[in-house]
């Protein structure tokens, strides 16, 4: 293939909105938005519950935090394929090669992530935010609700990591979706499924969408973090 | 309530951080209505007693009553009764928003209408003086304002008890003025109990009803005039703490070592020349300051660092003491106080 009429047709073919390649996106931003959901409602609380509380065990737990950050994408997709597959603890479930799937592998891979960051925010906390809340009469709740408040642009960052890692991974689309063209075929994997064909046009049009995607989002991060 | 009844009880009160005690209180009271001050040096346990007050930080041991009632800091329901007490933090914080919703905040947790709040925190912004800036971001402000905005938060809830840590500590005299007047109104209008602490003696004199000493920890009977800190020394079985070089205050005390001692100012005596008598320390210096005040004259001398003797005013007519004439003070060891 030649390079330039590569990009060409792969920039005709986003102006034209190529349904397929429509479809695909769709498909890598639903299963993402709905995984980093999830992960947001468990990693968020979580990471501030570890972050405010003094408990024995709390550097045990950042350190496998930490390590589960460091953990590779084809990894967690492999642990849970076994647990969905036939043979495993939920096979029975039938969930394998679906966008449940993928949603499942991507809360995985996100909510440590979230977790680490929402942990972190709250850990060195004004101790003063905290007090100030209390002696205006914040309960336990409204306490919580005052400190995600005061640190949501902390906390936003940390969601969109979240979104930003799940969006951007194959491991774990490839092994639990199995890029069914129309129903787990998203992004990343049509890229790789793509240029393994070597059939590039779709896979660079697909290349440049989630490089705009990502500099979008890492726009934003950066904005947030100067607030 | 019956006013005889205290506010709070602090019986046998000890709070230890990481196993060193901050707070031996073997007993204190605070009454209703009343403008209660703690003065003291950093470190001698203000903050940590205002904590308690407000039940944001809970004793190592003792007992702490309200109206009588034990403070149960386990209690889930803690937070009903913190609401009847509001702590102005010496270093406040104000949330990242505006102004309005800042003093708003509060109310906004006890659940009343937006248009009450609407109402109460116009009105409260106006007792400060800082109507016009409800809609400015509260981080913006310059400092004496911001404590206006902390303040305004705290009365708009009419607590019962209104705590205050050094709230005109690095801010103007016009603000301190101003806050001050907001105490004194605050207390004589709705007969709120106010508990603040202040490095500022005359300060402490000018608002309070009652003011309690603190040092090391501990509350102290003399008034907090005369504090100084040092390593204790013995020489000859005489102990000491060197003021500075030359100036030596001989102590009554087991203890050695780094220690603040506290010099009663009644008991020092003032004579024009030195006379022999059973006192170990014995000074000379001119008068730098006197501060007439109801019953007795304040008398500062400098004997190489500022010493304040307390004389009743018919002492001080017949001693006829002016303003940078040489006094001699002389005072027992026993008259020094090492908490």
């Amino acid at each position: 293939m030649n390079f330039w009429p590569g990009i060409l047709n792969a920039l005709k073919m986003i102006l034209r909105f190529d349904p397929e390649m429509l479809r695909i996106c769709f498909i890598s931003v639903k299963v993402s938005l709905i995984s980093t959901t999830l992960a947001t409602l468990i990693g968020v609380p979580l990471g501030l519950l570890i972050g405010s509380k003094n408990f024995y065990g709390r550097g045990l737990l950042r350190l496998i935090l930490n390590s589960l950050l460091a953990v590779p994408t084809v990894v967690i997709g492999l642990f849970i394929y076994y647990l969905l597959s036939r043979q495993g603890a939920f096979g029975q479930l039938g969930l394998l090669y679906s966008q449940t799937a993928m949603v499942i592998g991507q809360f995985v891979l996100a909510t440590p992530l979230i977790t680490a960051l929402s942990l972190a925010a709250v850990e060195n906390i004004d101790p003063r935010i905290k007090l100030t809340a209390l002696t205006l009469g914040a309960n336990r709740w409204q306490l919580f609700l005052t400190i995600i408040s005061e640190k949501q642009y902390v906390l936003l960052a940390a969601v969109i990591a979240g979104f930003s890692r799940v969006f951007a991974e194959v491991g774990v689309s490839m092994i639990l979706g199995g890029n069914i063209k129309g129903v787990t075929r998203n992004i990343t994997t049509a890229i790789a499924f793509e240029t393994g064909k070597g059939e590039f046009e779709l896979a660079i049009a697909l290349g440049i969408i989630l490089l705009v995607i990502a500099l979008i989002i890492n726009l934003g991060l950066q904005l947030i973090r100067k607030k | 309530m019956n006013t005889t009844t205290p506010l709070y009880q602090l019986i046998n009160l000890k709070k230890n951080y990481g196993g060193s005690p901050v707070l031996n209180i073997s007993s204190l009271q605070f009454q209703p209505g009343k403008i209660h001050i703690l003065v003291g040096p950093n470190g001698s346990g203000k903050t940590t007693l205002l904590n308690i007050l407000s039940f944001l930080d809970r004793p190592s041991q003792g007992q702490l009553l309200f109206k009588n009632q034990t403070v149960v800091h386990e209690d889930t329901n803690l937070y009903k009764l913190r609401r009847t007490i509001t702590l102005v933090l010496q270093n406040h914080f104000l949330f990242s928003s505006t102004v309005f919703n800042n003093v708003a905040y509060g109310l906004k947790q006890r659940g009343l209408a937006a248009s009450v709040i609407k109402q109460k925190v116009t009105e409260s912004l106006a007792l400060v003086n800082l109507k016009e800036l409800a809609d400015r971001p509260a981080q913006k402000l310059s400092g004496g304002e911001s404590k206006r905005v902390a303040i305004a938060r705290a009365l708009i809830l009419e607590p019962e008890v209104l705590c205050l840590d050094e709230p005109t500590v690095n801010i103007d005299r016009r603000n301190e003025e101003s806050i001050e007047n907001i105490i004194r109104l605050i207390n004589q209008d709705t007969g709120t109990t106010v508990i603040m602490t202040t490095h500022d003696l005359n300060q402490a004199y000018r608002l309070g009803h009652q003011v309690f000493s603190l040092l090391n920890g501990k509350v102290v009977e003399t008034s907090m005039e005369n504090v100084f800190s040092g390593e204790l020394k013995e020489t000859d079985g005489l102990k000491y703490l060197e003021l500075k070089p030359g100036l030596k205050v001989y102590v009554d005390t087991e203890h050695l070592g780094y220690s603040h001692i506290c010099i009663n100012p009644r008991h020092i005596i003032l004579s024009r020349a030195r006379f022999h008598s059973s006192a170990r320390n014995v000074m000379t210096g001119r008068i730098t300051n006197l501060n007439f005040q109801e019953n007795i004259v304040r008398v500062t001398i400098n004997v190489g660092v500022e010493l304040t003797a307390f004389i009743t005013k018919a002492s001080f007519e017949e001693l006829k003491l002016t303003l940078g004439e040489t006094i001699t003070a002389t005072f027992k060891t026993a008259s020094v106080l090492v908490p």
